[in-house]
């Protein structure tokens, strides 16, 4: 057994000896997890924010909410029955509506509060005189807007300004600059105002049926006793229409889309780990079959294998934490730029932190990593028999192929759990397992068969042709592996344009589409003969209205269907969807005929031949969801009246065609008397129609909201640009990684071969010739990867469009062109400077007697 | 015939002085054809220099060297390189080998860059010659050492070269494989009448020559077959 400063200078000799490779070992390191790094700061500053500042985003350190209107004596009730004992309290409802200034009009989010809000943290707002303030009391006749509807309205003097918000006029008295309980507000469809409750019945604009969502927020007397509140009232309540928070556990806090972001993003980073292993593993193997010669004569010389293995583990520790330390400092050096992005052009208010946790978990996955990946060269190296050098069979000494699968699917386990814990869901984690492994062994396969093909026609080339293909064919190693990291990082950057185009292409509204202009919803009773009038007389059009009916699923099959509420150390996201899924309400409708956004796919459409029990469709996805299938029996709590359904059908939905589109469908003649409101869409016109049309509307019915649907898209759009930017800059990185292992192989490739290359000088080649086989071979492999990632890549965009979003594929030509310009590019370039040794090549050192082969793998 | 006329040739002795070192200094030299002649002489002496330029690889400071009364030195580039290739084959000490082709194809990989049909039974013949005709699809990596050499020596053969030049062919090979390798050597040049320059440091390897030279002082003494 050596001492360890013994075995630090074996360790020191070895890092010295191999300056080159060990450089490539820290560079592969550092580009695979710089993403990953990055987003682990991201995953932990919004963590923190959202932690520090709970109680500020949630709005209390309780609250109660519904997306109904809560009473004042309801919420009595249930403070006393669960003796809630709280220093102070605020009201807020939200709901949609429509805000008018002169001729403009807009769809806005009103908020209005009572006193005491916000119970924490500061509104902050820049008055309409310029000053800032901190707003501590929105008096009766008041109203704070977002800055971007001042643009919108086309507000240009601000003072003395009165929006028309329903029935009544309000003054506007400032923009609102900051507001914590909307910290992250990705994507919102529309801007948001503030109003007193004191005016909310003067508007007119809540009426039966309407969609408001009511809060009531405490600022407890002891904010750790929230929880146990929390538990008390789920426990009391079971009405699964109220929801109740706690500002001790974790919550999204309304930036949910940000964290699906951030998972994505996770995933495609773990592509650039996936390859910067796979390449890892090449040069560990590679390490070995250089130094096996040395540890043979280290083993004869007396060094155990226990010494050898530290040796070797010391050494790759040492290099994985420069490359962890190296990582680190690129990450904390574009922090500043990162967040002035986050701050200019996401609009995402997030203070990047650098977490101790956070460093120590991507400490372990980055140090750890590695050793994991070593363990079959760590093996081959302890087992080695010493003797081998005396027989030359040094190239023997390998692992048995059950001890390199076994390996393998260790590898493999360990890598879905850490996709399952990146996207924070089983299902998503799992596809993207099966999917990476699938695109992988794709590719292999594909390689595999080409080469075997190659070579029984190999002998049909030319020369120089040939020499290429079977230096390809004969090093399956290197060959597979630059073949599939090119593949699969060409795919990830081929995904994200078709999808996105599918999704635009869809959504945009063009003069072909089916997408209407304007779509509009809690349309009364009362209010439908005069407001299909007004459409006729603006735009010509005679509309449809849809009505809906609130409820609620109280039992699927006599199974009561109840409140899920899951705890624990880890919450994948279905987890959180599902509880907060089940606890919502559920809206239906009524209708005789199916519409042309929907097909059925099973069972029969409405016969009105059921008997007692009423007939009821299904969405597809919806009923595998609830777990309801044809036949069974659901019960609807519909205002207090039970009202029972029978699955006779189920639906697809095209719910991009923004028509109005419903889960739930029962046969007509069953909700005709049950309170409802109505929707409608208006086609195809243009945006002074839609303007003329808002602002009749809003004239006459202000509760009326109305979505200016292309408007609605174009701000989608944007959202959606935003999204793709963030995952299509993870997705280069992926390429990068890629690049890189492609300039490593070329560079030893070069190295290995130059004694090929000189021998073949001396066997008659030319200069030219050489770099003509060398350029082949490279581009050939590197122009194969390319052609197979696009097809590869547009193959799986095509299943994710068709089976996820259920949308038909548009596949984004232009990106695929600039990309393969790009890389085309880029390839040449790298190819260019690898081959420079080739320029230089002295055939007279074959004279100087060094080495029996001319390559070495 | 191989004539060598006045070969001089001398190097930098580092990249920043310009004091020169002289390896070889007005050499002369005849080897008539199929003659087989041995270059012996103490490490350091220009052994491999004179291979070098003697195979066409590199360049004297003056002289001239004529195969078969072509005068390298009149070549120039792919013209050069070309008739290198046709009229030269060279052994190295290390055998050379490119690993990932077969024994075949490293055998025919000369005709094939020269753009000349491949024989399949002559390379077939060729490889039974040097004990090979068994190993014809293996790859080097497969071969012992003795067999390493003597593929070796069948690619240097392929060409059916007008000088064949041998660099220590038995330097690294164990005195059993080593005679065998050499038996096959000079059975393999006698058989096909090449015009051979053996390069070694084993007197009695250099006795199996026709001639023997020393190099020493830049210039070949001839050396006596009974010394």
């Amino acid at each position: 057994m050596q001492s360890f400063s013994k075995l630090l200078h074996f360790v020191r000799k070895d890092l010295l000896s191999q300056k080159k490779l060990n450089a490539f070992f820290v560079f592969n390191l550092v580009l695979g997890f710089l993403g990953f790094l990055l987003l682990q700061v991201f995953q932990a500053s919004l963590d923190q924010q959202t932690k520090d500042k709970a109680q500020e985003i949630l709005g209390g350190d309780v609250v109660i909410s519904a997306r109904r209107v809560i009473t004042d004596d309801e919420v009595k009730s249930i403070e006393e029955k669960v003796n809630l004992e709280f220093i102070k309290k605020a009201k807020s409802s939200d709901f949609f509506a429509m805000v008018k200034f002169g001729e403009q009009s807009r769809l806005v989010l009103i908020r209005s509060v009572g006193d005491n809000y916000p119970v924490y943290g500061d509104l902050e707002i820049k008055t309409t005189d310029g000053k800032k303030d901190v707003l501590k009391n929105i008096t009766p006749g008041a109203v704070y807007v977002d800055p971007e509807l001042i643009d919108q309205l086309k507000i240009t003097d601000q003072s003395s300004t009165q929006l028309r918000v329903g029935d009544i006029d309000l003054s506007l008295k400032g923009v609102l600059t900051s507001d914590p309980s909307r910290t992250f507000r990705l994507g919102a469809l529309a801007p948001f105002i503030l109003i007193s409750e004191k005016d909310l019945s003067a508007t007119n604009l809540v009426k039966p049926g309407s969609t408001v969502t009511t809060s009531y927020l405490y600022q407890l007397n002891d904010p750790m006793a929230a929880d146990a509140i929390k538990a008390d009232l789920e426990k009391n309540y079971l009405d699964p229409s109220l929801r109740f928070n706690s500002a001790l556990q974790e919550d999204d806090g309304g930036n949910r889309v940000f964290r699906y972001l951030i998972d994505y993003l996770g995933l495609v980073s773990l592509i650039s780990i996936g390859l910067c292993f796979l390449c890892l593993s090449y040069m560990l193997n590679w390490f070995f079959q250089i130094q096996k010669k040395t540890i043979a004569i280290y083993k004869i010389l007396g060094l155990d294998e226990s010494s050898i293995l530290k040796v070797q583990v010391l050494k790759n520790l040492f290099l994985s934490i420069g490359s962890f330390v190296m990582a680190l400092a690129i990450v904390i050096l574009a922090l500043a730029p990162v967040q002035a992005l986050l701050d200019n052009y996401f609009k995402i208010p997030i203070n990047l932190i650098v977490s101790p946790k956070q460093i120590l978990v991507s400490f372990f996955v980055v140090v750890l990593g590695p050793q994991l990946i070593a363990i079959p060269t760590y093996l081959a190296a302890m087992t080695m028999n010493p003797l081998m050098l005396l027989r030359q069979e040094l190239s023997q000494a390998h692992l048995s192929r059950r001890t390199q699968i076994i390996w393998a699917v260790g590898v493999g386990l360990l890598f879905w759990g850490l996709a399952v814990w990146q996207s924070h869901s089983l299902q998503t984690g799992s596809i993207f397992m099966v999917g990476l492994i699938g695109a992988t062994l794709t590719a292999w396969l594909f390689i595999s068969v080409l080469r075997r093909a190659t070579a029984l026609v190999v002998d049909k080339f030319n020369f120089d042709l040939k020499y290429a293909f079977l230096s390809l064919i004969r090093k399956p190693g290197s060959t597979d592996l630059i073949f599939m990291t090119m593949t699969l990082s060409v795919v990830v950057l081929t995904l994200l344009p078709h999808i996105k185009k599918s999704i635009i292409e869809e959504v945009r509204p063009a003069h072909s589409s089916k997408i209407p202009s304007v779509f509009m919803f809690d349309i009364q009773m009362d209010q439908k003969d005069e407001l299909v009038k007004i459409v006729k007389d603006k735009t010509g059009q005679d509309i449809e209205l849809t009505p809906l009916v609130r409820s609620r699923i109280l039992k699927i099959n006599e199974q009561n269907y109840e409140r899920v509420e899951e705890q624990g150390f880890f919450k994948t996201r279905e987890s959180e969807n599902e509880a907060r899924f089940r606890n919502r309400g559920v809206n239906l409708t009524y209708k005789a005929k199916l519409q042309e956004s929907e097909d059925l796919v099973e069972g029969q459409w409405f016969t009105g031949q059921n008997g007692e029990v009423s007939e009821i469709s299904l969405e597809e996805k919806y009923a595998e969801r609830v777990g309801a299938k044809l036949g069974d029996v659901m019960t609807f709590d519909v205002q207090g009246l039970e009202i029972k359904g029978k699955v006779t059908s189920l639906r697809r939905v095209r719910w991009t065609s923004f028509q109005p589109n419903f889960f739930i469908t029962f046969q007509p003649g069953v909700l005709e008397e049950a309170p409802q409101v109505y929707l409608s869409a208006v086609m195809q016109i243009n945006q002074d129609q839609v303007r003329e049309l808002q602002n009749a509307v809003v004239d006459r019915f202000a509760n009326i909201s109305i979505i200016n649907v292309q408007q609605s898209v174009e701000k989608s759009l944007v959202f959606i640009d935003q999204m793709a930017l963030a995952l299509q800059v993870m997705a280069t990185l992926a390429l990068v990684v890629g690049f890189f292992i492609f300039i490593i192989l070329i560079n030893t490739q070069v190295g290995e071969r130059i004694n090929e290359m000189n021998l073949l000088q001396v066997l008659g080649s030319t200069q030219d010739q050489l770099y003509r086989i060398m350029i082949t071979q490279f581009s050939l492999i590197a122009f194969l990867s390319l052609l197979v990632g696009l097809g590869l890549g547009s193959l799986i965009s095509y299943a994710i469009v068709s089976a996820m979003f259920k949308l038909g594929i548009y596949f984004d030509y232009v990106s695929m062109l600039s990309l393969i310009v790009v890389l085309v590019s880029i390839t040449f370039g790298v190819l260019k400077v690898s081959m420079q040794p080739l320029r230089s090549l002295q055939p007279l050192t074959l004279l100087k007697n060094e080495g029996g082969l001319v390559d070495s793998k | 015939m191989i004539t060598i006329n006045q070969l001089s040739k001398s190097y930098q002795l580092t990249t920043d002085s310009s004091e020169k070192m002289t390896i070889l200094h007005d050499l002369n030299l005849t080897v008539q054809t199929g003659e087989v002649v041995a270059v012996v002489g103490a490490s350091g002496s220009g052994k491999s220099t004179l291979l070098g330029l003697v195979s066409g690889l590199d360049q004297p400071d003056h002289g001239e060297i004529l195969i078969h009364g072509k005068s390298l030195q009149s070549l120039r580039g792919n013209e050069l390189t070309n008739f290198r290739a046709s009229h030269i084959g060279v052994v190295f000490q290390q055998y050379h080998l490119v690993s990932h082709l077969t024994a075949f194809e490293n055998v025919s990989l000369p005709l094939e860059i020269l753009n000349k049909p491949v024989v399949k039974s002559d390379i077939i013949e060729l490889l039974k010659q040097v004990g090979l005709g068994h190993r014809l699809d293996h790859k080097p990596t497969q071969l012992s050492g003795g067999e390493s050499q003597r593929l070796a020596l069948a690619r240097a053969l392929a060409i059916k070269p007008s000088l064949l030049l041998a660099d220590e062919p038995s330097g690294s090979l164990d005195s059993e494989t080593g005679e065998k390798v050499m038996n096959l050597f000079f059975e393999q040049v006698r058989l096909h009448n090449t015009t051979t320059m053996l390069v070694t440091h084993d007197m009695d390897l250099a006795r199996r020559c026709d001639k023997i030279y020393k190099l020493h002082g830049g210039v070949l003494h001839p050396v006596s077959q009974a010394m």
